[in-house]
């Protein structure tokens, strides 16, 4: 099966614990999330994201698939954070890390995909791609059909 | 401005690009703030959630190791004021809502949350932080303000893993490492840390 990497014009969203959600203090809107959510947890190999665009229909649409297909456990104040992959190629070049963003379907996830050769030990990457996407996150309690 | 830590502190301290750790070494009452310090106990890490934990058993961890934390500010709560002390009680609350909470999830690592008010104590209380735990149970304070980002996690043993974004007109400038916490001060001076800071001089004194 050839290798499909994904657009650099399309999304992926990166599902954050709530405990990585960062909240204003008075306001306790959500105002981003802690670069903890971008770096590789124990039993990844790879950086996995969902991709947004692989499902049809607006935004909202699309995010409540990507909830409903998440193979990890969603609470409502779980976010799910968007970067466009463009932005994350961006990034990385611009810290000389060379990393793919791949499709990789899991049996339970059809828009399950991986960012290749992320580091494990880059706080200045993960703070970055934290502060972009922190600006585009939707909690998974947002996500419910109006 | 009035001062909310012992009199012996000058009202230098709460100027965050001057604060100097040998400032707390001055006077009886800041003998006594140290001795306090080093007094805190180092308590063991919190084991990991167990994945078939019923939920009922996980309300109570939570509900404990919430008091936990806030039994580690009382012992240093005569140098905080109240109205900061409440609120940082209701945002440990909030961290351990059961809500929100993943099986997955660890507990704040005691010796860890130590490291974050020892911070507290040495630049004074700071308003509009947001409030995290890391994968591993290390504490995480954040400050997010426009487009900018300065976030901290505490390591244990006053070692800080920290990480910033700024945005410079047109130009994005970040950085991150890690460093002590007597060398946190120095370290950030060069960002302009008053970005995520807001003024002391806004906290309520304690009378």
């Amino acid at each position: 099966m050839p290798t499909k990497y994904l657009p650099e014009t399309d999304h992926v969203i990166r599902i954050v614990k709530p405990s990585l959600v960062m909240r204003d203090d008075e306001t306790k809107q959500v105002i981003g999330c802690f670069p903890q959510a971008f770096r590789l947890r124990d039993d990844e190999r790879d950086l996995s994201v969902n991709w947004l665009e692989f499902f049809s229909g607006t935004k909202e649409e699309r995010l409540r698939q990507i909830r409903d297909h998440a193979e990890v456990e969603v609470r409502p104040n779980t976010g799910f954070a968007c970067l466009n992959v463009g932005t994350i190629h961006e990034t990385c070049d611009s810290l000389n890390l060379k990393v793919r963003v791949i499709h990789e379907p899991t049996d339970g996830n059809p828009a399950h995909s991986a960012i290749h050769r992320y580091p494990r030990d880059h706080d200045e990457l993960f703070s970055i791609l934290a502060n972009i996407a922190g600006q585009d996150l939707t909690l998974a309690r947002d996500t419910r059909a109006s | 401005m009035t001062a909310i830590l012992p009199a012996s502190v000058s009202a230098d301290f709460w100027s965050f690009a001057q604060v100097q750790p040998s400032s707390l070494a001055a006077g009886a009452e800041s003998r006594v703030l140290q001795e306090r310090l080093r007094a805190m106990q180092k308590r063991p890490p919190s084991a990991p959630e167990d994945q078939s934990e019923p939920r009922a058993q996980i309300t109570e961890r939570l509900f404990n190791a919430s008091a936990q934390l806030k039994i580690l500010v009382s012992k240093v709560s005569m140098h905080l004021s109240d109205d900061w002390r409440q609120r940082l009680f209701r945002k440990l609350d909030s961290l351990h809502d059961p809500e929100n909470w993943e099986q997955s999830d660890t507990l704040v690592d005691p010796g860890s949350f130590m490291g974050f008010l020892r911070l507290i104590l040495q630049i004074g209380p700071i308003n509009r932080m947001s409030l995290g735990v890391s994968p591993e149970g290390h504490f995480l304070t954040g400050w997010i303000r426009d487009k900018d980002s300065l976030t901290l996690e505490f390591t244990g043993r006053d070692e800080i893993r920290w990480a910033l974004v700024r945005h410079l007109g047109d130009r994005r400038e970040s950085a991150a490492g890690r460093t002590s916490l007597e060398r946190l001060t120095a370290v950030l001076k060069p960002y302009s840390p008053e970005t995520w800071f807001e003024n002391a001089n806004e906290i309520s004194p304690r009378n």
